[in-house]
């Protein structure tokens, strides 16, 4: 099947600033996609650039096999998008907003609307005028979510919610991607990322550094190792591919790349070990890994 | 620490701000003010040029309510600075009333006051700043005024007063529009609020110098801020006295506002919110229902202010035939609105106005799709299947309509005064061909605005400096009697006079032509352009 969202080598400038510097995406069908980078990386151009809201200056995107400059109505009545900074007509109630940006997406499930207010918890006959960044952002996931499309763009969805809402969120993502829908999740929370995504793309000044799932990138990070021994370790912190190494008494505690574990622990029991903990790479190391100093 | 703590950061913070609206304002209003008078002066060498003039105004109904009386015909001051004496208070409130509300409902409303608030900050300085501005600004605004005109070699002493009553017009609204702007949730209702405020002012004024005798205004305009720069007489007398009204006016309206302000929440409003329904109507489901539903509260404002405005003008019309007419009288009509006769160049002079007028507006509902991209609200709207092309068609649709719209009422309330005074209740279809008439070329500055939309989004100004050059050149254009390439620049010069002149097609249809050219051009090149984020 051929992806959802392709990307290819996407350059787009606003003025002398490059924002997007050759970009490379793909969005399989049926998956969660993550779509990770700090503030400013270029998240917010590159889905208005997948929208057709931005013309690129070069380099291909197709999503749902149309070109999004061309084909941007046909593509819309295909997804649906929530902005990361929702701005509402401020004398239309939240209920109001949520039909209107329904119907003119080609229809919403009353249903689902229903069943979304109870569970986002919204007052929809509000005027959105009195509603707060996160009921701000709860009127645009229900109109998204009650919709009946194929792929949603989500740029920080959950940016304005609290621990609660963000949980009722990934339970209704999670139900809704079933049935071959996909969803590309832009986020810098890692956490929501690594709960949802099924595949993980970072995104540094304009150009993708990482894509993989989360095991794939596992592999080129350092496993935490903390051991407690009988002896005083001795050589271990000259070891290849074994970093960060603090020895306090008969503890230690290092970072060791995938490729150097085996051999790690294994001269680790030369000093026969009493406990040991290890801890996986958490998408946040993998993060830094790849914006400090690169 | 007081309640007007950081009252003078914000305000240094609000003239960073406005540094370069202040004063290109402050430049076109001189250019209104001084640069007419000047031009004006040289108009009237004689003795009976003056006494001529001054009764084309004074009698004449319709012009004695738009300008108000000349009080000395033989004053060289009062009848040269006709105009800016008649609308220097307005346009001093027009600025005043925009810049309080910018810089206290307006900083609110976009959420922008609560990190002031949050900071070393009194409740009451945000307002105390906003209103020191408007003062400053008045106050350089009425030394300029005054040297400006003294610069003309007209006498100082009345110059100074008419500087005075129209700076001080300019704060009477300030502290007004200080009050609107804790009444209501949106500063655009609290503008709106404030802009009623000075129509029924104008209203007052203009209504009580047609009632008036030629010695004095009838009771009513005491009542009105618009009134009080009418009735200091500048270079007819100098009543210094007559500035006192204003000056107590504001003294107890800053007071109330600050107390108002001091007993609310952030953005709360004293007006309270009403909830809404919990679902769309049926009506609601397309790009035009949502710039319909949008511009309707703005739309329906301006319709009824129009049926009262046309209403009172029409109804004074038809006491427009018994006034003496003189050859003179005769000779002017003749060479300013195409007819000798005082009912159709009342006519002609009023559905003219009204017509730049109607452009003004018509360019404010056509600025709308302008502000909802500013404020990052096309960007939902275009990511469904509403197409550039239909967005922007709701709009323009709307601007199309509601200037016909506004047309028509002016027809509708122009017959209905004048058949309800003299009982003639014919000729509402020609009524109605008068004003109608005029919508190609109000069409020409809409389609001009939407054009700026789609091509130059970052030039929004390029549809007010239009507008502007339109007033000037059909306010000043053939009374300084500008080189024809300039008149023929606006719009409005191209249009018929009906019924003083005959219908005339060709240019009606090249007006045509050119507004439905900029909507093309407008609707071809959006769907092509970035769409722009706040």
């Amino acid at each position: 099947m051929p992806p959802v969202i392709e990307v290819r080598n996407l350059v787009k400038h606003f003025g002398s600033t490059r924002a997007l510097d050759g970009l490379d995406l793909t969005v399989d069908v049926g998956e969660v996609h993550g779509f990770l980078g700090p503030n400013g990386a270029g998240k917010t151009t590159t889905l208005r650039c997948l929208l057709g809201l931005l013309h690129t200056d070069s380099g291909s995107a197709t999503v749902l096999g149309l070109d999004p400059w061309r084909n941007n109505v046909e593509l819309h009545r295909r997804l649906a998008y929530v902005p990361g900074d929702v701005a509402l007509w401020p004398s239309l109630t939240g209920g109001e907003v949520i039909d209107l940006l329904g119907r003119l997406r080609g229809g919403l499930d009353p249903t689902r609307r229903a069943a979304l207010i109870a569970r986002f918890e919204l007052d929809p006959s509000k005027k959105t005028r009195t509603y707060s960044k996160g009921n701000r952002q709860k009127v645009a996931l229900i109109a998204a979510l009650a919709s009946n499309v194929e792929l949603l763009l989500l740029d920080e969805p959950t940016s304005g919610l609290d621990p609660l809402m963000e949980r009722s969120f990934r339970e209704v993502v999670a139900e809704w991607r079933g049935d071959g829908r996909s969803v590309l999740l832009s986020s810098h929370i890692l956490s929501e990322a690594e709960a949802l995504s099924d595949r993980i793309s970072i995104i540094r000044a304009g150009r993708m550094v990482e894509t993989g799932t989360l095991a794939e990138m596992r592999h080129l990070t350092r496993t935490n190792v903390v051991a407690q021994l009988r002896q005083v370790p001795t050589g271990l912190q000259d070891m290849d591919g074994v970093h960060d190494c603090v020895v306090t008494g008969n503890g230690i505690s290092c970072a060791v790349e995938q490729y150097a574990l085996d051999d790690f622990v294994a001269a680790l029991q030369g000093f026969g070990i009493v406990s040991l903990a290890t801890q996986p790479p958490t998408l946040e190391e993998l993060f830094l890994s790849h914006y400090r100093g690169a | 620490m007081s309640q007007f703590t950081g009252t003078r950061a914000l305000l240094r913070l609000a003239l960073r701000r406005d540094r370069i609206l202040l004063p290109a304002w402050m430049l076109a209003y001189l250019a209104y003010s001084v640069g007419g008078t000047a031009a004006a002066i040289a108009l009237y060498p004689t003795m009976q040029s003056r006494v001529d003039a001054a009764s084309a105004v004074n009698d004449l109904p319709a012009m004695l309510v738009m300008y108000g009386r000349v009080w000395d015909p033989q004053s060289l001051g009062s009848v040269a600075m006709m105009k800016p004496i008649g609308f220097g208070g307005i346009f001093a409130a027009i600025l005043a009333i925009l810049l309080v509300t910018r810089h206290t409902r307006t900083e609110e409303e976009s959420g922008r006051l609560e990190v002031i608030g949050s900071l070393v900050v009194g409740r009451w300085a945000p307002l105390a700043a906003a209103l020191s501005l408007a003062t400053g600004v008045m106050t350089v605004l009425c030394a300029v005024n005054a040297l400006g005109v003294i610069g003309t070699g007209l006498p100082a002493g009345s110059a100074w007063v008419w500087a005075i009553s129209v700076s001080l017009c300019g704060l009477v609204f300030a502290a007004i529009t200080g009050v609107t702007a804790q009444l209501t949730q949106a500063a655009r209702a609290a503008n709106t609020l404030a802009f009623m405020m000075l129509a029924l002012a104008f209203l007052l004024r203009g209504t009580a110098d047609a009632a008036g005798t030629p010695a004095a205004s009838a009771w009513w305009s005491w009542l009105s801020p618009v009134g009080w720069q009418d009735q200091v007489k500048a270079f007819a007398g100098d009543r210094w006295w007559a500035l006192l009204p204003p000056v107590l006016t504001i003294a107890l309206l800053t007071p109330a506002a600050l107390s108002l302000a001091r007993h609310r929440d952030l953005d709360a409003g004293l007006i309270p919110q009403r909830s809404g329904r919990a679902s769309a109507g049926p009506g609601l489901r397309s790009a035009l229902s949502l710039s319909l539903r949008l511009q309707r509260g703005l739309m329906l404002g301006l319709l009824v202010s129009y049926l009262l405005m046309a209403l009172l003008l029409g109804s004074i019309a038809s006491t427009a035939n018994r006034f003496l007419d003189s050859q003179q009288m005769r000779d002017w009509l003749l060479r300013s609105a195409g007819s000798s006769d005082p009912f159709v160049a009342f006519m002609v002079f009023e559905v003219g106005f009204a017509g730049v007028l109607s452009a003004l507006c018509g360019v404010i509902l056509a600025r709308r799709i302008g502000s909802e991209e500013q404020a990052g609200r096309l960007e939902p709207l275009l990511a469904t299947s509403a197409s550039h092309r239909r967005l922007l068609g709701a709009h323009i649709v709307v601007a199309l309509l509601g200037t016909t719209l506004l047309q028509l009422a002016l027809a509708l309330g122009f017959w209905l005064g004048n058949a309800t005074q003299s009982g003639n209740f014919s000729g509402l279809p020609e009524a109605i061909a008068r004003t109608i008439v005029y919508l190609p070329a109000i069409w020409v500055l809409v389609g001009l605005a939407f054009a700026v939309f789609a091509l130059l989004p970052g030039q929004a100004y390029l549809s007010w400096v239009a507008v502007a050059a339109t007033v000037l050149v059909s306010e000043f254009g053939t009374l300084l009697s500008w080189p024809s390439l300039v008149l023929d620049l606006s719009p409005f010069t191209h249009v018929p006079r009906l019924p003083a002149t005959p219908m005339l097609w060709t240019p009606t249809l090249w007006l045509l032509l050119v507004s439905g050219g900029l909507l093309l051009l407008a609707l071809a090149r959006f769907p092509r352009r970035d769409l722009a984020t706040p």
